[in-house]
């Protein structure tokens, strides 16, 4: 069987593609779900979901939360804070569509099951900073690709897109080629294409 | 600073080629283990040290700038809900560290299925 012998074109056909099962990814497919409740929402991920992206090996802090809940910040701040740290070259518009929306899906994450440190005298998260709220974030990607595991239809793994298909007026979809995967992958099952 | 295989310890079974977000833990088909195909594009996330169920991989630095003695070991118990980590310096100290690594039960987030369906007439 030669690298490419045995294998078949299996073709998928999503309401909602979502390419790449990072943080955001993963994120995007949660959120796929909610709202397109009776859709076929697929994630294809190069690695594999449940440690895939920059937050593998967990992080102990989340950067940016306003604590809108006790009057910490608030998202204009963060707009301003951003436009000092980036001279001026910024769209405030959707730095600020950003922020508003953070402290909500910190809040999920915490009932997902992230442990948040706390503050023991005053409950309020533990800061580091004006916008770093500290957490035991080993697991964080694997709390949020459980979510997206439930959340989506189909989840695929070790699956690379390589290129994106268009006709001659508009895009046609996606082909993906099958991630070649080390030698293990054919010989621990055997035949992986029947 | 990339990780390595005990080849005596590790059976072959393919956690960590499961689960490496770069692609760089093979399997080695004569000898049936597992290894890091490309030391240098390892990020030392260490998804294979913890995924490993024979405790097989380990992580050093290159010896250029961490030289030999030093050991750092981590366990990731999903089940208790804990990551520890045991640190021995080279001049023989330890440092020992346990931290919780999730507050609910693994399975447990709800679908957003059981939600209330978002409709227009919300907006």
């Amino acid at each position: 069987m030669g690298l490419f012998g045995g294998r078949k074109t299996v073709f998928v056909d999503p309401d909602i593609f979502v390419v790449g099962g990072g943080m955001a990814g993963c994120g995007a497919t949660y959120e796929a779900r909610y709202w397109g409740r009776d859709m076929k929402v697929v994630c294809v991920e190069k690695a594999n979901i449940e440690r895939s992206g920059a937050v593998a090996q967990g992080l102990y802090a989340i950067n940016c939360y306003m604590g809108m809940q006790w009057d910490e910040n608030q998202p204009e701040d963060h707009v301003r804070y951003a436009r000092n740290d980036l001279m001026g070259l910024v769209r405030e518009d959707l730095g600020f569509d950003i922020a508003r929306h953070v402290d909500a899906t910190v809040h999920l994450f915490e009932e997902w099951g992230l442990p948040i440190m706390r503050d023991p005298e005053t409950g309020r998260y533990q800061r580091q900073g004006k916008w770093q709220i500290m957490i035991h974030g080993e697991s964080y990607k694997p709390i949020v690709a459980e979510a997206a595991r439930k959340a989506a239809s189909e989840v695929y793994n070790r699956i690379m897109m390589t290129h994106l298909l268009m006709d001659e007026k508009n895009r046609a979809g996606w082909p993906a080629l099958l991630a070649l995967m080390s030698v293990p992958a054919i010989s621990m099952y055997s035949a992986p294409w029947p | 600073m990339p990780t390595f295989v005990y080849m005596n310890r590790c059976d072959g079974c393919g956690h960590c080629v499961d689960i490496c977000p770069s692609d760089i833990m093979h399997i080695d088909t004569t000898y049936r283990r597992a290894y890091n195909i490309e030391p240098n594009f390892c990020w030392e996330c260490y998804s294979c040290v913890k995924a490993c169920p024979q405790n097989a991989i380990d992580d050093r630095g290159y010896a250029d700038f961490a030289p030999l003695g030093h050991s750092v070991r981590v366990l990731r118990e999903e089940e208790k809900g804990t990551i520890s980590w045991k640190i021995i310096f080279r001049d023989g100290r330890e440092k020992k560290f346990v931290s919780p690594i999730r507050t609910t039960p693994w399975g447990s987030i709800p679908s957003t299925a059981d939600l209330k369906k978002p409709v227009t007439e919300d907006f």
